[in-house]
Formats: structure tokens, sequence, C-alpha cells
């Protein structure tokens, strides 16, 4: 089995070279499906300075892969990349990449979907949002 | 065992996001009597510790009416949506812990 590659640490590797990792995983890949999550610089009304990450680093990386192992089955999608930051990040800097490698498009973008509303829910990293006038732990409901 | 002859066990606990927060730590290890629950860490000796802020711990773990925490039929309190996870897998509040037991208490999570 191909290993995945998972991430959840300080800084991101790059988007080119995930996307090269990926496609070395199999000769049978047509499509590379990728989601781009970035810091809003707004919450409602407020002007958000910075959010602050923190993550279970280790069981996260667990669950990831077992999101992603579940997506192969279900949506029969070749592999997967996901990295996710931890610590301060900035407004418009990426948070979180997921591709998704697929012989098509359209199990593609339905394993994305999946994949990247699971992390939300499933996956132990928790967020807080420093707003001008406050701050604010984030949970995804 | 201690020298009164009560057998201890030495359990370590990981907190996160706003509980970490909250008690100003990271983790921290406790001895307890040998049978503890995880709701004996949670409802006694965790507030006993951070007694300054024991009454915040206990309204953002807990589920509460009126200010009384409810309580299943077994007398059992009941948990808000924050996971105990113990070496790794999911916890319930009436779980004995062993010795070198690596608890995490976690809250509703907010990734992405």
């Amino acid at each position: 089995m191909k290993k995945l590659k998972i991430g959840v640490k300080q800084n991101l590797d790059s988007l080119g070279s995930l996307i090269e990792e990926l496609k070395k995983s199999s000769n049978e890949i047509g499509a590379i499906t990728i989601f781009v999550g970035i810091v809003r610089g707004t919450r409602e009304n407020e002007k958000v300075i910075r959010l602050e990450y923190e993550a279970h680093e280790a069981l996260a990386s667990q669950i990831i892969e077992k999101i992603i192992n579940e997506q192969k089955t279900k949506h029969g999608i070749l592999d997967a990349a996901v990295e996710h930051r931890t610590g301060s990040v900035k407004i418009g800097e990426d948070v979180m990449y997921v591709l998704v490698a697929s012989k098509h498009r359209k199990e593609g973008r339905l394993a994305l979907s999946e994949i990247v509303d699971r992390i939300k829910f499933e996956v132990p990293i928790w967020k807080k949002e420093i707003t001008e006038k406050d701050s604010y732990w984030v949970e995804n409901a | 065992m201690n020298k009164n002859g009560v057998r201890k066990i030495t359990v370590k606990i990981r907190y996160f996001g706003k509980l970490r927060e909250l008690l100003g730590v990271k983790d921290e290890t406790y001895i307890v009597k040998k049978g503890a629950t995880v709701a004996d860490l949670l409802l006694d000796h965790v507030p006993n510790r951070h007694s300054n802020v024991s009454k915040d711990w206990k309204e953002t773990l807990f589920r509460t009416l009126k200010g009384e925490h409810l309580q299943e039929k077994n007398g059992t309190p009941v948990l808000k949506n924050y996971l105990v996870i113990v070496n790794g897998k999911s916890a319930q509040l009436k779980d004995c812990l062993k010795e070198g037991d690596d608890m995490a208490v976690m809250p509703p999570f907010g990734g992405g």
C-alpha cells in the first residue's frame, strides 16, 4: 500500500511538492483535485487579526488516514494528501491543503468535499480567532 | 503502594484548546487510588488541584440545568460534547484508569 502524505504541523509543504509526490503514487492518476483553506480576514462584522491552531497531532494524523482510506473504498480514489497547520496563522495565509488523486475528476470532487467536511468535525484540531475586539475558540457545529 | 497500604497509580492528562487555556497547563500528572475512574479525575482530582477555576471547569465540561449538574440514572454526570481519550481510544466516564494511562480531554473540534 502506498504511504499517505499527511501532516499536522507548523508549516505546510508547497502545493507543487505535494502534487509531485501524489503523482508518483500511481500511473493511473488522471486528475488531482485540490482544496486550499485560507485564513479569512473577517468574522461577521469584526476584523480578524490572526488564527491560532493547536492539535493532538498524532491522533489527528491517524484519523485523517482513516478518513482517506474510507474515501478510497467509498469513491475509488487512488490516493490523497492532507496537510493542516498548527500555531499562529495570519490573514490570507494558507492553513490547510487537501489533494485527492483519482482516475477521473468526478470521484475526486466527491471525495475532496467529504474529506474537507470530515476534517472539520472529526479531527482533533482547535482554532482560536483573535479579532480586533476579542478572541474566540471556534467550534465547528 | 503507599505507606498506608493503598495502591496508587500514575496517570497523565493532556488538555487542549479552551481547557488548556482555562487551567494554564498543557499536561500534568496525577497519582490516584487504583480503581479511580475517568469521572473521579474530571470531577474531583482536576478541580481540586485547580480550585481557582474549578467552577468554570465543571460548567465547561458537564451539562447543567438551573445551576445543577445533570446526572444519568446511575448518578454519573453528563459530559457536554467533549471527548475523553485514553491511550488513543475514546473513553467513558465510568472507565477505570490503569497505571501509566495517557488521557486527553478534548473540546469540540475547530479545524479547517
